[in-house]
């Protein structure tokens, strides 16, 4: 499966006077577990969320691998391989676990629509508009062949449902949750939900995964193994995996590299060893009363 | 009496390994019996169960907003009006803008077209609103539609309607009498009914259901939900404009005082009296909320409460010893022959009185789609703990 670069370059976001990012430049090899971490506050879902187009950073560029992203809309961050999860989990909490799955693999099901290069609004708002409206008449076309498709159940709308159907289950089963797939998502115990997320999150077959605290709420044992499902996603499918984390025993075990975000800004970055030594990071998470051999703490 | 959450796995797990449901096939027999024997009754009642599978059929549209993409429209009547003026402009003889007929058969698709058309024309400014917001602008919408068809004079002849429609003519044989559009609307909502369904257990449906749960997590999974909000606001506007084009040579006097949003109000109570997201809870809804108010001044029924004369006698005998009890004096109730006629005076209270008893005794609607009874129900059987273990 696909393995993507994530860069970003003096990456800003504002809201109104407040700097919740600030010049982030931050460069994600492809294949790697990178972690951010950082204390409440420092800005780290804000990334995740400029990152997947939730928000439109203010200023700064984003890039995966060749492509720059800055300023698409979320479906197409997502449709060019960008997945995430939530800190606060957000499942489609009435649907089953397969039908989460299912809606993950939406794109895939319907055939890849937003493959290849999307074109980013250039901030001219007529010229956008223009653009828009040239591509209307194709997007209508798709719109009612996907309707009549679905209507009338082609063989070729058949097929990829089964398809679907039939990876949504391979997935579920990788991640666990074999026998879970008509249960629904709001039922399923704490640590599936959090498994289920994953999934539905890997259906898009993305390049790069973020996951915001992954572990949050979860006992030691449990996010032992969510350690071990993290580093299993990398190694079998090739995932670049960006995650926030808050338990350092997580983010010292699996993250290959270490960005560390205070008050919006990059004040550390390195190896699990490098970042734990730097006074810079002790002082943010701990106060200038640095205590020695912390690492075990979280903030 | 297993959980909500049990029966919901049970029933998807059957729709995902196609298992054939043993009772499906007698209930769709013996609808189809009840649907098809009805053209025998007379046109007093004929005229009641169109419009009760109009209504359906509007449900029906309207359901796939709602319902399914969670949109709140309330000004679902305009593409209802719209089906309707499409169909009388073209074929309506005092049509002042055009000459001559138009083949019924050619407008009805075309009014299922343009229905769409508008659908997306609403969707397009109203895409950024959710909820409240998206329920005042629709409605204003639909104000807006019934205000033009009013003032436009030179095409619609504002409120003195276009009248006397070309009846729809099948291989020479015109379409006239109540119970064979009855039938023309039945086979509309059949159509809709199959449509819709099919839309909903599919890609679409799933992408719908995505929106309406969480717009924000499923434009994260790669679903384009600008261009799936404006599918729905789209499949639901041309199945009203369906109903308007079938209602239109029916009733054959299309002015916009038939538009107001009571129509919309209507339609939108009976998908939420008969349980969002379900076809039975559609039709109960049109039973009950179209059906029963023509019913309750029916002869038929005057003739059945004045059978009842001993009820009156035995109630007017307890009142008779209430008053002799206490310083109360109640009046006495009329003579049943006259029950008919005082329930057909008062049936909104009636009918208000039911409503009210329906949405208490069953929140979710008559027949909830079992999603929707899942989104009501408490969340006690739900193993949600924050930070909890398993």
């Amino acid at each position: 499966m696909a393995s993507s670069t994530l860069r970003t370059a003096g990456l800003g976001m504002q809201f109104q006077g407040l700097t919740a990012l600030a010049d982030i430049d931050l460069a994600v090899p492809a294949g790697q577990i990178h972690g951010v971490i950082g204390p409440n506050g420092a800005g780290k879902t804000t990334l995740f969320n400029c990152v997947t187009g939730f928000y439109r950073p203010t200023t700064g560029e984003l890039w995966l691998d060749d492509q720059r992203i800055d300023g698409l809309a979320p479906h197409q961050v997502s449709g060019l391989g960008v997945s995430r999860t939530f800190q606060n989990i957000r499942l489609f909490s009435t649907m089953t676990s397969i039908e989460n799955v299912l809606v993950g693999y939406h794109l895939q099901a319907g055939g890849r629509t937003t493959a290849g290069r999307v074109r980013r609004p250039t901030g001219n708002r007529l010229r956008d508009g223009l653009g828009e409206l040239a591509t209307a008449p194709r997007s209508v076309a798709a719109s009612l062949a996907e309707i009549a498709g679905s209507v009338f159940r082609t063989p070729s709308v058949r097929r990829a449902e089964a398809e679907a159907v039939a990876r949504a289950r391979e997935l579920l089963a990788t991640l666990g949750l074999a026998g879970r797939e008509n249960v629904v998502a709001r039922n399923l115990p704490y640590g599936d939900q959090r498994r289920l997320e994953i999934a539905r999150a890997l259906a898009t077959s993305p390049g790069v995964l973020l996951l915001d605290e992954p572990t949050a709420g979860m006992n030691p044992q449990e996010s032992l193994s969510m350690v071990g499902l993290i580093r299993r996603v990398r190694d079998e499918l090739g995932t670049t995996i960006v995650l926030i984390e808050h338990q350092m025993r997580v983010v010292m075990g699996v993250c290959e590299y270490i960005t560390v975000l205070d008050y919006g800004r990059k004040i550390a970055e390195g190896t699990a060893a490098e970042v734990q030594r730097d006074t810079r990071v002790i002082e943010a998470y701990l106060g200038t009363r640095a205590v020695s051999g912390g690492g075990h703490g979280a903030a | 009496m297993p959980s909500p959450a049990a029966r919901w796995k049970d029933a998807r797990a059957a729709s995902w390994d196609r298992l054939p449901s043993a009772a499906r096939p007698l209930a769709w027999l013996i609808l189809s019996l009840v649907v098809l024997f009805i053209p025998f009754f007379d046109d007093v009642w004929m005229r009641m169960f169109f419009l009760v599978a109009l209504y359906v059929t509007l449900g029906i549209g309207l359901n796939v907003v709602v319902g399914l993409a969670g949109l709140l429209d309330l000004g679902f009547v305009a593409f209802f009006a719209l089906g309707a003026y499409l169909v009388a402009i073209f074929d309506s003889p005092v049509s002042p803008a055009v000459n001559g007929t138009v083949n019924y058969w050619v407008l009805l698709p075309a009014a299922v077209g343009v229905g769409a058309l508008f659908g997306v024309l609403l969707g397009l400014p109203v895409l950024p609103l959710r909820g409240d917001y998206l329920a005042i602008v629709t409605l204003g919408f639909g104000e807006i539609v019934r205000i033009l068809l009013l003032n436009m004079d030179n095409i619609t002849r504002g409120s003195s309607g276009l009248y006397e429609l070309e009846k729809p003519a099948v291989a020479g044989y015109r379409v006239d009498a109540v119970s064979e559009f009855y039938v023309m609307i039945v086979i509309a909502a059949f159509v809709a009914w199959f449509a819709t369904a099919r839309l909903r257990d599919s890609r679409v449906g799933r992408a719908w259901e995505a929106i309406r749960e969480d717009e924000d997590v499923a434009a994260a999974m790669g679903i384009n939900t600008v261009k799936y909000k404006l599918m729905a606001f789209a499949t639901g506007a041309s199945i009203g404009a369906l109903g308007g084009a079938i209602n239109a040579p029916f009733i054959d006097f299309v002015a916009p005082q038939s538009f107001t949003l009571q129509v919309s109000i209507n339609v939108l109570a009976l998908v939420i009296i008969g349980g969002m997201g379900s076809t039975q809870g559609v039709i109960a809804g049109a039973l009950i909320l179209v059906g029963v108010p023509e019913v309750l001044q029916f002869e038929e029924t005057a003739n059945l409460l004045e059978k009842l004369g001993w009820l009156r006698d035995g109630m007017n005998t307890a009142i008779d010893g209430l008053n002799g009890l206490s310083p109360m004096n109640l009046a006495k109730l009329p003579p049943a022959d006259e029950w008919g006629e005082k329930l057909a005076l008062y049936r909104f209270i009636v009918f208000g009185a039911l409503l009210v008893a329906i949405m208490i005794v069953r929140p979710t609607g008559l027949f909830p789609s079992r999603r929707r009874e899942m989104e009501f129900a408490q969340t006690s059987d739900a193993e949600l703990p924050a930070g909890g273990t398993v």
